[in-house]
């Protein structure tokens, strides 16, 4: 479990969650990609969560083992080649518990730990790019998970179009 | 990275604090981690609201006597549990109906007493397969399927109670699993309130009390399991 100093990071697959004092504030999400589709998942010990976002832009949530259920389809950012999939916002809060054994669970995989101080929230996006889209065009958010050419990376300065 | 603002803060407290869903551990030991996701769609935008929870989300079955330890609230109470019978059809993907999957149906007084958790035997699920709709040797996995069913105390039932059923077939035994569902009966939450339940209280009620596997092979098409609820009638929090 790595803590991240500096951004991006990036990988096959980002294991990541928000952090305090060195350890875990809530849990775990992990982002790959698999052929043309993109998927997020988290466990945590209420079970799992699971979003497939696919190439024709249509994006699936799945709690558990329940039925899939249909969330908003990839939406464009302005008028740039980048599509919007969706938004997690970590909501951390005084006296809220923090997972355990996640370090344990994660064994040797590699992954980061983002940290947020009292006061503030973490807000990841995961930003989709069409085929040929140059990694560095820009878009209007300030920290991002951003899926290029089969790889992931998780950037936090702004950047502005 | 934001900094929070009032709609943030007003989020964690509308969840911790008025929403405040829990959930009920076996035992009273062990660190517990609760964690909320609100998932939903900001102008066509998709959320994924991340919450995670203190001591207010955690309670045991296991709590011990309530604080009111008078003779009135220690009280057994009686209760009459029902739950009509329902079934689902099983298909496979060429369409055809594999097996069918039925919750007998149960009619039983219970006694409890506050604070304190009863298992009961609540009848029978069985599975009954055709086994002329299965090839031998083709595994599939079913379509998950829901199994509707309507349980109720005295006049009350939860607004929903629906098993997924999820099933495979091996090629030669076709399992079927359902999960168990709970849900906390409050007054305040029913159209019919029960008489025995004060304003302050609430009944918890768990089915099956642990995941329930049905299987049926080609050679006996038939399987069945007896189903346990847990009730615990307790103080709300």
């Amino acid at each position: 479990m790595k803590r991240v100093t500096t951004l991006p990071i990036e990988g096959k697959a980002i294991r990541f969650a928000p952090g305090r004092d060195n350890e875990p504030a809530a849990s775990f999400w992990k982002i790959w990609a698999e052929g043309s589709e993109i998927y997020a998942s988290s466990r945590s010990p209420n079970g799992l969560a699971k979003i497939s976002v696919h190439a024709s832009g249509q994006i699936h949530c799945r709690l558990e083992r329940k039925l899939k259920h249909d969330m908003a389809p990839l939406m464009q950012l302005g008028s740039g080649p980048w599509l919007h999939a969706f938004e997690l916002r970590f909501l951390l809060s005084d006296s809220a518990h923090s997972p355990f054994g996640e370090r344990e669970s994660l064994k040797n995989k590699s992954s980061y730990l983002l940290d947020v101080p009292g006061g503030f929230l973490l807000h990841a996006n995961l930003i989709v790019g069409s085929m040929g889209t140059p990694y560095d065009s820009p878009f209007r958010l300030s920290s991002v998970v951003r899926f290029y050419g089969g790889r992931v990376f998780a950037t936090g300065a702004p950047q502005y179009s | 990275m934001l900094e929070m603002d009032s709609n943030n803060r007003d989020h964690i407290k509308y969840v911790r604090e008025k929403l405040k869903p829990t959930v009920t551990f076996s035992g009273k030991s062990g660190r517990r981690y609760v964690e909320v996701l609100d998932i939903h769609s900001e102008s066509g935008v998709n959320v994924l609201l991340v919450v995670p929870m203190g001591d207010e989300a955690v309670r045991s079955n296991d709590e011990g006597p309530p604080q009111d330890t008078s003779a009135e609230t220690l009280a057994p109470r009686s209760f009459l549990f029902s739950c009509a019978r329902s079934s689902v059809e099983i298909a496979a993907p060429n369409g055809l109906s594999v097996a069918i999957i039925e919750l007998d149906w149960v009619d039983t007084a219970i006694e409890l007493v506050k604070g304190q958790p009863t298992t009961l035997d609540l009848g029978v699920l069985s599975i009954r397969i055709e086994p002329h709709n299965l090839i031998p040797g083709s595994p599939f996995l079913a379509s998950p399927r829901k199994l509707v069913c309507r349980p109720g105390i005295d006049e009350a039932s939860p607004r929903t109670w629906d098993y997924m059923v999820f099933s495979r077939f091996n090629g030669f035994e076709l399992t079927s699993e359902l999960r168990p569902l709970s849900v906390s009966l409050q007054n305040k939450n029913l159209s019919t309130a029960l008489k025995q339940l004060g304003s302050r209280e609430e009944l918890l009620m768990t089915i099956p009390t642990a995941a329930l596997a049905l299987s049926a092979t080609l050679a006996a098409p038939s399987a069945s399991a007896r189903v346990l609820g847990e009730f615990i009638l307790r103080d709300i929090r």
